[in-house]
């Protein structure tokens, strides 16, 4: 069987379909039985395998492709979080400090007003 | 009269505190609980490398075992073998490019929940409280050198430290408030191909194993035994004790897919002023069993 005529039978299988096949395909009972069956079988077996595995890791490949196409989209949001929440963490730092720094000015005007009383 | 209006004064303050306690104990819930989530975002998602690397792993052995079978059975000419040879190895070079395209995805969403974590963490604002209570206590103190009194009869000190408590606890949860607002979808969205992607890798991976188990494994030991015309090597024996002690963590491979799937109900529970304590420990329940599922795939 021509290689073209192999690759439009699988065409319309699924990854799931093209993994499950390929799987039973390295069964050792399968692939005796391929071998049993003569060369021009055993040939057709080695086809399909070859273009199973081919098909897989193309249908992989687009789907990864895609699904990180996706993900990447994200990214500049995901930036833009990581710098809103930085700024809020840095805020509550502010207040802290701000406190503290006012309620030192306190202390000194305390002390001031003491040395002036 | 004055000391009705004391006992009055007194119990405004002692309702204003337990207000506030209670108040500020279920804000520092939530608080906590987003960190503990925020921890579990950060640990999974430095996991995620190693799982991409043993899925990449994978894909080539089952990729090298089906195109060895299909060899052996063929009878192409040796020039048609090193065009699938040279297709398979662009084809999965393309792979390695993806998986590295993840590894620097999950590095990115790994600092976002770090930020989390920092912004909910034990150690942002912890001296507010202290610092608030160490300024009215400043204040008193002037009011009284200036010969002002305290207007609520008791120590103002005894408030301030809760209210600064209780500040930086609704501080931090606006903070997560306004996050969820403007990202929340987003992350929602990316969450939910993060667990597209593990269910797909996670799928395939155990179809690989098994492509790999019976094709590089399995097949060998059984044909070398068979075949009396030729020694059984010291390959055989390494073979025949990889297949038959080979760890079942592969069937657990699905399991980084329900860590995600925990981790974004975590998120929506978050969304929705959340999350449970309940589903924090479910989402750590997942994410320990995805480190180990790793970990027993990569001593494989």
């Amino acid at each position: 069987m021509p290689q073209d005529d192999i690759g439009n039978d699988l065409k319309d299988l699924t990854l799931k379909e093209l993994e499950a096949t390929r799987d039973d395909m390295l069964l050792l009972d399968n692939k005796d039985a391929a071998k049993a069956a003569g060369a021009e079988a055993s040939k057709k077996y080695s086809e399909t395998l070859f273009a199973i595995q081919d098909s897989i890791r193309d249908l992989r490949n687009a789907e990864l492709l895609k699904l990180l196409q996706q993900l990447r989209s994200h990214e500049s949001e995901l930036r833009e979080g990581i710098k809103d929440l930085a700024k809020a963490r840095k805020n509550i730092g502010h207040v802290e400090t701000f406190l503290k720094v006012t309620a030192k000015v306190l202390e000194i005007v305390g002390k001031v007003v003491k040395a002036v009383a | 009269m004055a000391i009705i209006s004391t006992i009055r004064q007194r119990n405004a303050v002692f309702l204003l505190i337990a207000a506030l306690a209670l108040s500020s104990c279920a804000g520092a819930q939530r608080v906590d609980n987003a960190n503990q989530f925020a921890n579990e975002g950060v640990k999974f998602t430095r996991t995620l490398p190693a799982f991409y690397d043993e899925y990449f792993k994978l894909a080539i052995n089952a990729d090298s075992a089906a195109l060895v079978t299909a060899r052996e059975l063929s009878g192409a000419a040796p020039e048609r073998l090193q065009n699938e040879l040279q297709k398979a190895d662009d084809d999965l070079k393309r792979t390695g490019a993806l998986v590295r395209g993840l590894t620097e995805h999950a590095s990115l969403l790994g600092s976002y929940f770090a930020e989390i974590q920092r912004l909910t963490g034990e150690d942002v604002g912890q001296g507010v409280g202290s610092a608030t209570a160490a300024l009215v206590g400043e204040i008193g103190r002037v009011r009284s050198d200036f010969g002002g009194g305290s207007p609520l009869g008791v120590s103002v000190e005894k408030v301030a430290q809760p209210v600064g408590n209780f500040v930086v606890v609704a501080l931090k949860n606006k903070a997560l408030k306004r996050e969820l607002e403007d990202h929340g979808e987003t992350i929602d969205r990316e969450l939910a191909v993060q667990e597209a992607i593990l269910n797909k890798l996670g799928r395939s991976m155990v179809s690989d194993s098994e492509a790999w188990t019976s094709g590089a494994l399995i097949n060998p030991v059984y044909e070398q035994y068979r075949d009396k015309s030729q020694p059984l090597g010291t390959g055989w024996y390494g073979k025949r004790e990889r297949y038959l002690t080979t760890s079942s963590a592969i069937g657990s491979a699905q399991q980084a897919e329900q860590a995600m799937k925990a981790l974004r109900v975590a998120w929506q529970e978050l969304a929705g002023g959340g999350p449970e304590g309940s589903t924090v420990t479910r989402l750590m329940g997942h994410v320990d069993a995805t480190i180990a599922m790793i970990n027993a795939l990569k001593a494989n």
